[in-house]
């Protein structure tokens, strides 16, 4: 198998002579694309491959840049620490209904420390963000509404009504 | 006296009472609109609404729109109820509220602010379909 890379204005800029007559193959269906990738020889340890794809928009490149994972590891780092904001301000809550600590106290330490114990839901998705938001959403436990939505990510809410109104045909 | 249904529709009062078939307490928040620090609950499934004393302080910044008429309502499944109140309210259950089930009963007696949300499988569908939209329209 002969295979060539150039450049847009067709200069050859990496040229491979591949002799394997049964190049291995996988097939790759990830959601909107599908990608077969080829797996053409190894030679010391050094694998080539070459694919092709087909994909709607940026899929395959989100693929392979793993913008997507990137933003999804993102939204769940966020996730992760939104929900450590919640259970501290329960922890104070109870701290308080146990009177280890006062009302008085209590009141002061959520005034001096909100970013503590109350969640910052200030951020603006895009329709894409929210999408990939709503897919991990179904795998994280109680997310059950808009808010446990919106405070798990920090969106804010009213952000996520616009996204709902905002149309691009009519939907609702 | 308006009686409200859709999604975004908002209550503020001083004294507001009604019943949920499920409230769920979710801590402190943010407003979105307000942005006051209110303690946040939300009521899922057959709530209804009312304002029995209308709230005659200074109105914030934002509630322009917001309906603050003793008699006003709201009525829908999927509602926030924001309250001016440090410490969790209690919802007592009353059965026979409806013809087929029971309810938790409230009644809050402190400055309170009451939304109409979108339920999110609702909101989930919507998302699918314009982003497919948006895909097929970037396909053009």
């Amino acid at each position: 198998m002969n295979t060539s890379i150039s450049s847009p204005d067709n200069n050859v800029i990496m040229r491979r002579d591949f002799s394997t007559n049964t190049p291995e193959q996988i097939l790759v269906n990830n959601g909107d694309c599908s990608m077969f990738i080829y797996k053409v020889s190894e030679d010391s340890g050094i694998q080539h491959h070459i694919s092709y794809s087909v994909a709607p928009t940026n899929s395959f490149l989100d693929i392979v840049t793993s913008e997507k994972s990137r933003k999804a590891l993102e939204l769940l780092i966020l996730a992760v620490n939104n929900r450590t904001i919640e259970r501290d301000y329960f922890k104070r809550y109870a701290e308080m209904l146990e009177e280890v600590i006062t009302e008085e106290e209590f009141a002061e330490e959520l005034e001096n420390n909100p970013n503590d114990y109350i969640v910052n839901q200030n951020q603006e998705p895009d329709l894409e963000i929210v999408k990939l938001a709503l897919e991990l959403a179904e795998k994280i436990r109680g997310v059950n509404t808009m808010d446990d939505l919106s405070s798990l990510f920090s969106f804010c809410p009213l952000a996520l009504e616009s996204i709902k109104t905002e149309t691009h045909g009519k939907i609702d | 006296m308006a009686k409200l249904i859709n999604r975004g529709d908002t209550l503020l009062a001083k004294h507001l009472d009604g019943h949920a078939r499920k409230i769920e307490w979710k801590g402190q928040r943010l407003h979105p609109i307000t942005k006051q620090r209110l303690m946040l609950y939300e009521c899922d499934r057959n709530t209804i609404l009312r304002i029995t004393q209308a709230y005659t302080g200074e109105l914030p910044m934002g509630s322009e729109n917001f309906y603050t008429e003793v008699g006003d309502e709201v009525e829908a499944d999927a509602v926030s109820m924001y309250v001016d109140s440090f410490r969790r309210e209690k919802f007592p259950v009353k059965e026979g509220v409806t013809s087929r089930h029971g309810a938790q009963m409230i009644a809050l007696r402190k400055y309170n602010i009451s939304t109409i949300k979108t339920p999110l499988q609702n909101f989930k569908e919507i998302v699918l379909k314009k982003a497919a939209l948006l895909e097929n329209k970037n396909k053009e």
